[in-house]
């Protein structure tokens, strides 16, 4: 926040697309892009399953899965501009409550879907009311605190199996569409489904008059203060999101792979998250996404090459950090930019 | 009864005793400025009246409801509001987006959040006639960060203006700007609604003399001398203190 006044230097965003032409409303031109970005998206995430095998269909699963996660999370960095290190503490909410409510207490799993969802937003909303009080190093330090108390419970509780977790957990039933979930390919379609809902949700929260206050939160939350925002409120109903949608995600996962251990609420976990968000970058809409879709497959293809893929992490992400600011996203809309005006005439 | 009523504040750091029971009573539409040299107080002087800061003894009122120690959100809600003397700007947002979540603040949709911001028709317009009267309208969808440092400056106060306050401190306006961009924002200032009541604190005197009709002279956190210019001008504590033997115009003084 401090630096926003001494940064304001004309060269750092220089070369930012955003000024093409000076009597068209920014967003009305983004809102378009988006739609664009959007549709040819969303059929290409529906063509994934019939030209991919069952293996890419899972993983395709996975990915639309962490992009849930990391989406909501950037709800927090990107547009807020506040770094949560305990997100991961609320997919697993939304794991756990799935796993225990339908396969140790028998509700129907589209039940208890809702109910996970509605649990992991009151849960994260009342961490956010504790949180967001802080700023910077003690709010990722108040977040890790908080993320690390809900590993301890749920690797102490006995009736979650403790340190080992749960198996065989139902995925939600379809049958009465006639269609069997248990084939990865129709869970597919169920999770791209989910997935949409939650970024349609998201891209509304976003856009909306609360979307512009988190924004101006993220440039200078002193000028908001001084507009006569109380910023607290905004923060607390952006982590309560954020969470929830970790919580769907968290809901989805355990179907995903039948079963949850403790390990989905480490802290690693919320680490991997970030990583996604900032190597696919975190000032665009779809960056969670592309960072997830990145880190999946680049994963699934170095882990077969060697067990320290993590490694390789730790550099690409220095690389991003250092090279490309903006990460996979910005990288593509700076190289799009260029393509669309070679002459540089656009540049305002 | 004035629309602000500051009396007896006081603030001391420590030892240092910053500000020394200070009075202040503005009436509606009034052009008043507080200058003095560096060091003389007006900043903390602004932060209590903004609510930043608490003042240790007194009270501050606006139209008769007490804002003493009111958190600066609160402050602003109550019909003050401030600019800063450092840019406090959304950089990478556009002067449109920035003038529009300074309207929004004020208006019943800030906690709206599943319609699109852009069908605020009502923000949009109240944003562009905000851009007009600070003559920001030709950089209207440019990113703040673009724009040239006096078109920052004359943001920083638009953004303040864009609150609808009835009273509207502006501190140091010109800081740091160029002869040209002081006098576009002299003119600015004059042109500012008549009943909106303007509090400067400013080290500038073409801006001092060129926009306000009452002066409050500070020194070591108390008042030296108050009145019209041209009492100010004459006053012989203040031409020793603060103004210069010349009275120049560029009237800059070294620190207290």
């Amino acid at each position: 926040m401090e630096h926003s006044q001494e940064d304001s230097g004309q060269g750092k965003n220089g070369s930012n697309v955003s000024n093409h032409d000076p009597m068209q409303p920014r967003a009305a031109r983004e809102h378009k892009t988006f739609l664009y970005i959007a549709s040819a998206g969303l059929l290409f995430l529906i063509a994934i399953p019939f030209f991919v095998g069952e293996y890419y269909v899972s993983l395709a699963s996975e990915i639309l899965i962490f992009a849930i996660l990391t989406s909501g999370m950037n709800l927090l960095l990107g547009y807020t501009g506040l770094v949560s290190l305990g997100h991961a503490a609320f997919m697993g909410v939304g794991a756990y409550a799935t796993a225990v409510g339908s396969s140790l207490l028998g509700y129907p799993v589209w039940f208890v879907m809702l109910a996970s969802i509605f649990v992991s937003l009151l849960i994260a909303y009342g961490i956010g009311l504790l949180s967001v009080r802080t700023k910077a190093v003690q709010f990722l330090l108040i977040t890790l605190a908080f993320g690390q108390m809900f590993h301890a419970i749920a690797e102490k509780t006995r009736y979650t199996g403790g340190d080992d977790g749960m198996t065989n957990i139902p995925r939600i039933d379809l049958s009465f569409l006639g269609l069997d979930v248990d084939h990865d390919r129709v869970f597919y379609f169920f999770v791209l489904i989910c997935f949409v809902i939650a970024l349609v949700i998201l891209r509304l929260v976003v856009d909306s008059p609360f979307g512009r206050v988190l924004v101006g939160i993220r440039e200078n939350e002193k000028r908001m203060l001084a507009l006569g925002y109380s910023t607290f409120p905004y923060k607390a109903l952006a982590f309560g999101i954020s969470g929830m949608l970790a919580g769907l995600a968290g809901s989805l996962w355990v179907q995903h792979s039948f079963f949850v251990n403790p390990h989905i609420m480490t802290w690693q976990m919320s680490g991997e998250a970030l990583l996604m968000v900032i190597i696919g970058g975190s000032k665009a809409f779809f960056g969670p996404l592309l960072g997830a879709a990145f880190y999946v497959l680049a994963k699934d293809f170095l882990s077969d090459i060697t067990e320290a893929y993590l490694m390789f992490f730790g550099l690409l992400f220095v690389l991003v950090v250092a090279f490309f600011n903006g990460g996979i996203a910005g990288f593509i809309s700076r190289v799009f930019n260029k393509f669309k005006s070679p002459s540089g005439k656009d540049g305002q | 009864m004035s629309q602000l009523s500051v009396k007896n504040i006081s603030k001391s750091f420590g030892a240092l005793s910053v500000i020394d029971k200070f009075d202040l009573e503005l009436n509606m539409g009034e052009r008043h400025a507080v200058i003095g040299p560096n060091g003389a107080g007006k900043t903390t002087l602004f932060n209590m009246i903004s609510g930043w800061i608490a003042p240790d003894t007194g009270t501050i009122e606006i139209e008769g409801l007490d804002i003493t120690n009111k958190t600066p959100q609160a402050v602003t809600q109550a019909g003050l509001a401030r600019s800063f003397q450092k840019n406090t700007l959304f950089d990478l947002l556009t002067v449109a987006e920035s003038l529009r979540l300074a309207v929004q603040a004020s208006s019943k949709v800030r906690f709206n959040f599943l319609q699109p911001a852009r069908r605020f028709g009502g923000l949009q317009q109240r944003a562009h006639e905000i851009a007009r009267q600070m003559e920001l309208e030709p950089v209207f969808h440019q990113e703040v960060s673009t724009l040239s440092y006096g078109q920052k400056r004359q943001l920083e106060v638009g953004m303040a203006l864009a609150c609808s306050p009835k009273i509207l401190l502006l501190d140091e306006p010109a800081a740091g700007t160029s002869h040209a961009e002081r006098a576009r924002l002299v003119r600015l200032l004059t042109t500012l609604p008549k009943d909106v009541t303007l509090l400067l604190v400013e080290h500038n005197m073409d801006v001092v003399f060129g926009v306000c009709s009452q002066i409050t002279v500070l020194n070591y956190g108390r008042i030296v001398a108050s009145g019209t210019p041209e009492q100010v001008r004459r006053d012989p504590e203040v031409r020793a203190a603060y103004l210069g033997e010349s009275a120049s115009p560029e009237g800059e003084v070294a620190d207290a």
